[in-house]
């Protein structure tokens, strides 16, 4: 069993870098599973995206990542979720166009599992298969136990979640 | 190892502030818990999904319909751009020019008041 640094420095995890600038102070982190950064790399390469924005699926990306590492809130009373709970400690995060799949092992800090194209996703209703693949992953992860938090409220998992 | 996303920092500047005026207008909106969306689309005569849409990042925004959003919900925008080194953390170097800040409002701007650094590059 390791620690998420041992993991980090075994490769088995990859830290999402978002790159914010010299004032700005990284509140939040993200970590890949080994071989999610390559699958994402070839969904965004390759996505068709339907809402036709002026950002696209990475740029999306990007501004959540640091909009999460920022402190951003991520959740608002009845709409606007960004960070929703799914099942058995499995987390989504939210852009338009993706779905990021994982669970926090500490407070602030998410494991990702997998990305995936939303509008895929809501049309082929995948959200049971992702849920199902994350909680597998999580099981196969030499991390600490426990493994994930519990709760299904956002602030069961992240800090100052409800205000920006 | 760290992954980076690979977007030009051009876009990368652009996403990042597109989402704070998106998610700013969300918070007013939350802010004011007797304005609805369908309040918003009513007195900007579109549908409530536009509304929606636009506040959840699904369709994009104009500037102009942010200000009318804002407006709605009882708010001036303004736009405020500095230069980026004045964002810099305390490691960073002293500059010998001093960073100039722009601050642009509603409000015309004459000539005169604009400051130097605008001046000349602005035909008068």
């Amino acid at each position: 069993m390791a620690t998420i640094l041992e993991l980090f420095a075994r490769g088995e995890l990859e830290k999402i870098d978002p790159q914010l600038a010299a004032d700005e102070m990284e509140e939040r982190q993200i970590f890949l599973v080994a071989g999610v950064a390559d699958r994402l790399n070839a969904l965004l390469n390759n996505m068709v995206y339907p809402w036709d924005t002026e950002t696209t699926p990475a740029e999306q990306l990007d501004e959540l990542v640091y909009h999460y590492a920022t402190g951003g809130a991520l959740d608002y009373p009845r709409q606007f979720h960004n960070l929703v709970h799914a099942r058995d400690g499995i987390w989504e995060l939210k852009t338009p166009d993706l779905r990021l799949f994982g669970w926090f092992p500490v407070r602030d800090c998410f494991i990702c599992s997998d990305i995936a194209d939303a509008n895929v996703v809501k049309q082929t209703g995948q959200y049971a298969g992702y849920c199902e693949q994350a909680w597998f992953r999580r099981e196969r992860l030499d991390l600490d136990e426990p493994k994930f938090l519990t709760g299904e409220e956002p602030s069961d998992v992240v800090s100052n979640c409800y205000r920006t | 190892m760290s992954f980076q996303i690979a977007i030009a920092p051009s876009r990368r500047a652009a996403a990042r502030f597109i989402g704070k005026v998106r998610r700013r207008l969300q918070q007013a909106l939350v802010d004011e818990p007797d304005v609805t969306r369908s309040d918003i689309a009513r007195a900007l005569d579109v549908h409530r999904s536009v509304i929606t849409r636009q506040l959840s990042g699904h369709q994009d925004m104009s500037l102009g319909r942010v200000a009318e959003i804002a407006w709605t919900l009882g708010y001036e925008p303004e736009f405020v751009m500095r230069r980026r080194a004045e964002l810099d953390g305390d490691n960073k170097p002293v500059l010998a020019i001093p960073a100039q800040e722009m601050k642009v409002t509603s409000s015309s701007m004459g000539a005169s008041e604009r400051p130097a650094s605008i001046k000349a590059k602005v035909p008068a």
